[in-house]
């Protein structure tokens, strides 16, 4: 029922956004609409589990840009096929926000953004990413992949060498629902990266600070450091995730978490791209918060930008004796348009 | 099937005669950076080019730039994107749709062809491009600015 109401609001949304800047062509320097979907073949060697397909997303994105360096985008998500008659699959509004962009080092954004945490988080879809499973802090989503607020943000140029710079003030753990507060406290972050002259390496380091009203109300403080870099056809990138987290309002004391992971890709030729990722770290999605441990092995085939194609077998392992390791896999098809 | 071999045989030639023709004709190029003959530029650097270029950069000296560019600049695209960007036309491409699906990006306009391109460096004081000197007519009113204080002729001029 809940989310049969918030497919209609959803669809009023994209209809109005849709209808808006359709109306106001003329007054507009320039309007895109774009978006990619994806599809998968999964499975895994756990007992009572079935390899599947799933239509996994459709993502449509507009992109307003207007004089003076204002903008606007909006991005709706549909996951695995949602039917709003039997309340399955998603339908949400992933992103929305307007901008002003006043020079190359400092610009305003208001709405619901990325959150400006690490590579991968703000990285995010699955289009983008080079493998099909997720890192352990994004596949636990210790980090709302969007906030909901505003954010500063800039670059800085140091001779030939770059910083960039994020800074924002959110609703803390809301990005959903926002006309109806439950959490009472603001949240906010900032990370900074520094590119280097030549554009083949990179580090940063980011910071995220909210209130979790869905796990007991406690505090999270998230630290993150990162770092890339490209020799030749082989990249190389690695992501160390730390969280602290207070007692819960309840007086639960919960452990803090850390996990990390470190990928290498190697571009066999323009079409094709080879490469691992290990990750090790706290699962409490799949292992009750223990350390779980996966390699993964994969293939992308890019005969054209727009298509990406994937091939992945990752090894599962915990320290936790309740759970057998086990191996997943998937084949992956995704399109840009 | 002698026929069919024959009609491979020659049209392997062909291609190969078409590709090595490519080749040589890209590194024959001479290309220039253009802006308009208002504009205030006189130099620029390689690394302010890649960085407006990947939509990291849209002002020099506290004034708007525009990158711009023709969809049939093949040739110069390839030796520039190489010079310039250190990625093949293909790799450049990839990262435009992934800025662009990550939010907000502004690539280079693409115009249809070489005239129309000249037409807006004419007319819009913010554009800036790159041109092939052999495309160039005498009689246009613009500015070619230095890379890194070299003039395209000179010997350790960086695009090429």
């Amino acid at each position: 029922m809940l989310r049969g109401t918030l497919f209609q609001i959803h669809s009023l949304l994209l209809i109005i956004f849709f209808t808006s800047t359709a109306i106001s062509v003329s007054s507009t320097k320039e309007i895109k609409f774009k978006g990619w979907l994806d599809t998968e073949f999964k499975g895994d060697n756990k007992e009572d589990t079935k390899s599947y397909f799933d239509v996994d997303h459709l993502y449509l994105m507009t992109e307003v840009n207007l004089d003076e360096g204002f903008s606007g985008f909006a991005e709706i998500e549909f996951e695995h096929a949602p039917n709003t008659d039997n309340e399955k699959g998603q339908i949400s509004l992933d992103r929305l926000y307007s901008q002003k962009v006043f020079s190359d080092y400092f610009g305003l954004r208001f709405g619901k953004f990325s959150t400006p945490f690490g590579y991968w988080t703000p990285t995010h879809w699955a289009i983008l990413t080079e493998t099909v499973s997720k890192p352990l802090h994004e596949l636990n989503k210790y980090i709302p992949s969007k906030s909901v607020g505003f954010e500063a943000f800039g670059n800085i140029f140091l001779q030939k060498h770059e910083f960039e710079w994020k800074l924002f003030f959110s609703n803390g753990s809301e990005i959903e629902g926002t006309d109806e507060m439950d959490d009472k406290s603001f949240g906010g972050g900032a990370d900074l990266r520094f590119v280097h002259a030549n554009g083949n390496s990179f580090v940063g380091s980011s910071i995220y600070h909210q209130h979790n009203p869905q796990k007991d109300g406690r505090t999270e403080r998230s630290f993150v450091g990162y770092g890339g870099i490209t020799l030749g056809d082989f990249d190389m990138r690695s992501e160390f995730i730390y969280q602290d987290r207070s007692n819960g309002v309840s007086g639960v004391e919960y452990n803090n978490i850390a996990t990390f992971y470190v990928t290498g890709k190697y571009q066999v030729s323009p079409d094709i791209a080879i490469g691992t990722r290990y990750d090790d770290g706290d699962d409490e999605r799949n292992f009750e918060s223990k350390i779980h441990t996966m390699t993964s092995l994969f293939l992308n085939w890019t005969p054209i930008s727009e298509i990406i194609g994937k091939v992945e077998y990752d090894f599962h392992s915990s320290d936790n004796v309740n759970y057998e390791d086990y191996n997943s896999w998937a084949l992956y098809l995704g399109l840009i348009f | 099937m002698n026929n069919i071999t024959k009609h491979i045989r020659n049209f392997s030639i062909a291609l190969l005669f078409f590709v090595i023709l490519q080749i040589s004709h890209a590194a024959s190029l001479e290309l220039v950076i253009l802006v308009h003959k208002d504009n205030s530029i006189s130099d620029i650097s390689s690394v302010d080019l890649r960085r407006i270029w990947l939509g990291k950069k849209g002002e020099i000296n506290g004034l708007p730039i525009t990158a711009i560019s023709a969809e049939t600049q093949l040739n110069s695209k390839i030796v520039f994107y190489k010079s310039i960007l250190n990625k093949s036309r293909k790799g450049l491409r990839k990262y435009y749709i992934r800025e662009e699906l990550k939010g907000t990006f502004k690539k280079p306009k693409s115009f249809k062809n070489i005239d129309l391109l000249l037409f807006e460096v004419q007319t819009d004081t913010t554009a800036i491009c790159f041109i092939d000197k052999a495309d160039l007519p005498d009689s246009l009113n613009l500015k070619i600015i230095t890379v890194d204080g070299k003039h395209a002729d000179e010997k350790d001029y960086i695009i090429k």
